[in-house]
């Protein structure tokens, strides 16, 4: 099954799974509360297909699934992400407290409620779409450029950490903190290996023995 | 494992996850909803910049502001009482969304 029907069937069903919800609840805090469990969710994601890009970067992944696997992984993930994303920024447009509208949705710094740090996870966002899509048009892109490209989902975990914690209501329960610390701990040491870490050495074709044998 | 499984597998995770977010987040803020419910059909007396009350219906930011902005020297002392109730009214507001 193709990425683009993985998505475009995940998005569906969470448009289907908000509109059920904020149409069956007669509160208006129902939409509040999709908003932050998908928000932690798609935090959560993020956090794993960064980890799983970083296995495969580090070679450190190669004992846990096989290489192809691992990126099949990395790329759903980033996609599912997306559908969580939308999920968490749609159901603020049923919030009962704050008039959220689609422009403050998806410009940054237009919100109604911390418009600094609610406009950095709009930034985060939209650096994690184009990374996903980034998946999609990789051959296109060039390796070199879809290299580069990848690189903002750094900035865009780093910006959804610091838009998480700051501007979620639940940055205080001691479970959302163990998300957060935990994800940010296995993030660095995993990125400190990385840059700091042995590179991994290019293996150098050798002529097969046959070709050795014939040149003899 | 074929692609499609774990696909499956992992998607069917996060929509565990959202559930259990979810009833975590209702049950572990158990205090908001009630909160939020009162906030969404909250009714304070305003008071105006000349000190006079008025009883229409505002929304909990717009009677922060104005309960702020509102310090007039001529303030009569219900006017103050209905000014420290204001406060008092949104300051349980914005304590429940916890910013």
């Amino acid at each position: 099954m193709k990425l683009k029907t993985l998505f475009l069937a995940s998005s569906g069903f969470l448009a289907s799974l908000l509109g059920g919800l904020t149409l069956s609840s007669s509160s208006p805090q129902e939409a509040w509360l999709v908003s932050r469990a998908s928000g932690l969710v798609a935090f959560v994601l993020l956090s794993a297909s960064v980890i799983l890009g970083l296995l495969m970067s580090t070679k450190l992944g190669k004992r846990l699934l096989s290489g192809k696997l691992n990126y099949e992984l990395h790329a759903f993930l980033s996609v599912l992400t997306l559908s969580f994303l939308g999920l968490h920024a749609g159901a603020l447009l049923f919030d009962g407290f704050f008039t959220f509208t689609p422009l403050s949705l998806l410009v940054p710094f237009l919100s109604p409620y911390q418009p600094l740090t609610v406009g950095l996870g709009v930034i985060a966002a939209w650096s994690t779409a184009a990374v996903a899509a980034s998946f999609w048009y990789r051959k296109q892109l060039g390796h070199a450029r879809w290299r580069k490209l990848h690189y903002l989902s750094f900035g865009a975990y780093v910006l959804a950490l610091v838009h998480g914690y700051t501007v979620g209501t639940d940055s205080s329960l001691p479970f959302v903190q163990a998300i957060y610390l935990g994800s940010a701990l296995a993030v660095s040491g995993l990125l400190a290996q990385r840059i700091f870490g042995r590179k991994p050495q290019r293996q150098i074709p050798r002529p097969a023995a046959g070709r050795v044998i014939a040149g003899i | 494992m074929s692609n499609n499984w774990i696909r499956a597998t992992s998607a069917a995770l996060a929509v565990a996850a959202f559930g259990g977010a979810f009833a975590y987040l209702n049950v572990a803020n158990g205090s908001y909803p009630a909160a939020a419910a009162s906030d969404a059909n909250v009714q304070v007396a305003a008071i105006t910049t000349t000190g006079a009350v008025s009883s229409a219906p505002v929304a909990p930011s717009a009677a922060a502001t104005t309960s702020i902005a509102a310090t007039p020297a001529a303030t009569t002392t219900s006017a103050a009482s209905a000014t420290s109730s204001t406060k008092s009214t949104t300051s349980t507001a914005r304590t429940s969304r916890g910013s």
